[in-house]
């Protein structure tokens, strides 16, 4: 291998790396500005995750050995400054990550049965990882149980269903005409508003239009939420 | 008047949902909502009774069966509102319960220091966020609800060990911070070595080891 | 809710500051330092004067420690933002474009790194506070012509959106409703109407 190939192979891994903070940030504005859930990014978390946790080890211990770098295993100054850098940068990921997931579940249980039906009926089985899967089917459990337990029990046999009321729907669905500020990233978008409008997005654009409008383009990174 | 009951429920729900803690239970209201509901699954049974007896006499009286239904229908909404509300109560006071279980401290009757202190932590919560639980204002059901709710997130959070989910939801700054030492004091043991507290010096340490000894005015930050 | 109710769809400031700090940065760096690879990103070998880029959260922890220089960037400069301003007042209808973070990057480094900046602070926070209002001024302007449907921003810093957010959103989702609720009435209506000439 060439030094040119080895620079290069080097400047891919950085870039890479610059890319995982900067769709982690993405994924985590997504999810907080969307008024539905969005596709479970998992190969990005479990890379993340991942990273975390190997960081987290090396931080252990260099605390507990020093530098490995230096056969004395003196803690320099240097050495400090540079593990309370490496610290905050954990930090700053474990909010980042803390905020995405915690956004979701928000979402998850207060669409519960909406994306329960979902996900039984398998339309989208990326859309919830499998911890939340496991999750929104148990404290669904623990709903009814509850309902059950608190009045269901004790109301005549043909009240005690969930779902059975006639008339107003009691399932809380994501409301998708929700209007939401977007970061165009790329060109060449044309969206079709009513009565035939069009609205071009120029790249760099800011707007403010219904979230249905656009939820295609944010799931292949041509628009941010913001 | 009925559905009377359901309506104070709802505002009861609605008035104490903005507040940071569990109110207590209505289990009287609840029980009145519940007696209606069966009191007027009675009536239908009574009316359904009626309506046969007027087919059975065969005669025409279509004007009667009218009133009947009308009885019926009015029963059968009421009976679906009310449980409705029942349900809207409940998913409101789990849903407060789903936010104390998140800040991951011990329950309590009064604000005592440990509470206070998960408030200051989390100033990102806003005034709504229900930062303080007292299981005497849960109903059984909500007891056990709190306790199951609890072991799934314990559950939850295990898949993600390096990730603090309950932790404070404000983005982190200043994790390490220049302080200066107000008066002398010991030796202080860090993860990032040793200090001694000696007056006017200066070190760059992490806020969250010092915090206590700012507190107690052997630092200060700069 | 696994969140407070005022984090869902929209950010704390203290959030997008967060964001600001994740823009890079030139640094002139007092001293050598190695290399440290970060999981967001790889600081590079730090020599004494040598220009580097680096996230701003790790300039500013270099800097509070004396081991560098924060360059500014270049529209961090009284000259650069009087145009901006003078732009501004030119065209009452655009935003000029100022950078994504430019208020919050702009409030870091007047407060921490001060010292590496141009023009005297004073003069830079005022002008600062000039083109914030006038750029408010006109989002309020805006703010007459809020619709159902859409409206372009471009040239609003994030600061400034998430500023007007609660109120922008909250303004056009009634509208939007009402308008929806307009439209299934004409459709019934329309509806109807058939159902008269059947």
């Amino acid at each position: 291998m060439e030094v040119d190939d080895i620079l290069r192979d080097f400047e891919k891994s950085t870039q890479k790396d610059q890319d995982l903070y900067k769709s982690l940030t993405t994924a985590m504005l997504n999810e907080r500005m969307a008024p539905e859930l969005l596709p479970y990014q998992q190969s990005l978390l479990e890379d993340v995750l991942s990273k975390i946790s190997s960081q987290q080890q090396f931080l252990l211990d260099s605390h507990e050995y020093g530098d490995i770098n230096i056969d004395s295993g003196i803690i320099t100054s240097d050495f400090k400054l540079q593990l309370m850098i490496i610290e905050t940068d954990i930090e700053r990921l474990n909010y980042l990550v803390r905020s995405y997931l915690r956004v979701r579940l928000s979402k998850i249980d207060k669409f519960s049965i909406h994306y329960i039906d979902m996900i039984s009926t398998n339309r989208d089985s990326k859309l919830l990882s499998f911890e939340e899967q496991s999750y929104i089917s148990r404290h669904f459990k623990l709903m009814t149980d509850l309902y059950n337990g608190s009045f269901l029990k004790k109301v005549p046999q043909d009240l005690a269903y969930l779902d059975t009321d006639s008339g107003i729907s009691m399932i809380v669905k994501p409301e998708i005409d929700q209007l939401v500020f977007i970061k165009v990233n790329k060109g060449d978008i044309v969206l079709e508003l009513e009565d035939d409008d069009e609205l071009e997005l120029i790249p760099g654009g800011i707007y403010i239009v219904k979230y249905s409008l656009v939820r295609r383009y944010v799931d292949i990174g041509d628009i941010e939420l913001i | 008047m009925f559905g009377e009951s359901a309506n104070k429920l709802i505002l009861d729900s609605r008035r104490t949902n903005n507040l940071p803690e569990v109110s207590l239970y209505q289990t009287e209201l609840i029980g009145d909502i519940l007696r209606e509901i069966n009191d007027l699954d009675k009536d239908m049974e009574y009316l359904q009774q009626e309506t046969e007896a007027l087919m059975s006499q065969g005669e025409d009286n279509e004007a009667n069966r009218k009133i009947i239904e009308c009885q019926q229908f009015a029963a059968r909404l009421t009976m679906i509102r009310n449980k409705r509300c029942l349900l809207a109560y409940e998913r409101a006071r789990a849903n407060k319960i789903d936010e104390f279980c998140w800040l991951n401290v011990d329950p309590t009757n009064d604000l005592t220091s440990k509470t206070s202190i998960s408030l200051s932590k989390n100033s990102s919560l806003g005034t709504n966020f229900t930062t303080s639980l007292s299981l005497d204002n849960l109903s059984h059901p909500e007891q056990e609800y709190y306790r199951q709710y609890q072991e799934l997130l314990v559950d939850y959070k295990s898949k993600f060990s390096d990730i603090d989910l309950s932790g404070d939801l404000e983005p982190p700054t200043n994790i390490f911070i220049d302080v200066r030492v107000l008066k002398d004091g010991g030796e202080v043991q860090t993860e990032y070595g040793v200090f001694n507290l000696i007056k006017d010096s200066q070190f760059y340490v992490r806020k969250s080891d010092v915090e206590r000894l700012i507190q107690q005015g052997y630092l200060e930050e700069l | 809710m696994s969140i407070p109710s005022h984090l869902h769809q929209n950010l704390m400031p203290s959030e997008v500051n967060f964001l600001a700090e994740n823009e890079m940065i030139q640094i002139l760096p007092r001293y050598s330092m190695k290399s440290i690879q970060l999981i967001g990103t790889k600081i590079p070998n730090l020599r004494a004067l040598r220009r580097e880029k680096v996230p701003i959260w790790v300039a500013l922890i270099l800097k509070s420690q004396g081991k560098c220089n924060i360059v500014p960037p270049k529209w961090l400069e009284l000259g650069y933002l009087k145009e901006k301003y003078d732009e501004e007042i030119k065209n009452p209808f655009k935003f000029s474009d100022l950078p994504w973070h430019w208020i919050e990057i702009s409030k870091m480094l007047l407060s921490k790194a001060a010292d590496d900046l141009s023009d005297p602070s004073h003069q830079l926070r005022s002008i600062i506070q000039d083109l914030k209002e006038i750029r408010l001024v006109k989002s309020k302007k805006g703010f007459t012509e809020l619709n159902e449907s859409n409206i372009a921003l471009t040239g609003l810093s994030l600061l400034e959106i998430n500023e007007i957010r609660p109120f922008v959103l909250g303004v056009m989702n009634k509208l939007r409703e009402i308008h929806e609720t307009i439209d299934r009435e004409g459709e019934e209506e329309g509806e109807e109407e058939d159902d008269d000439m059947d």
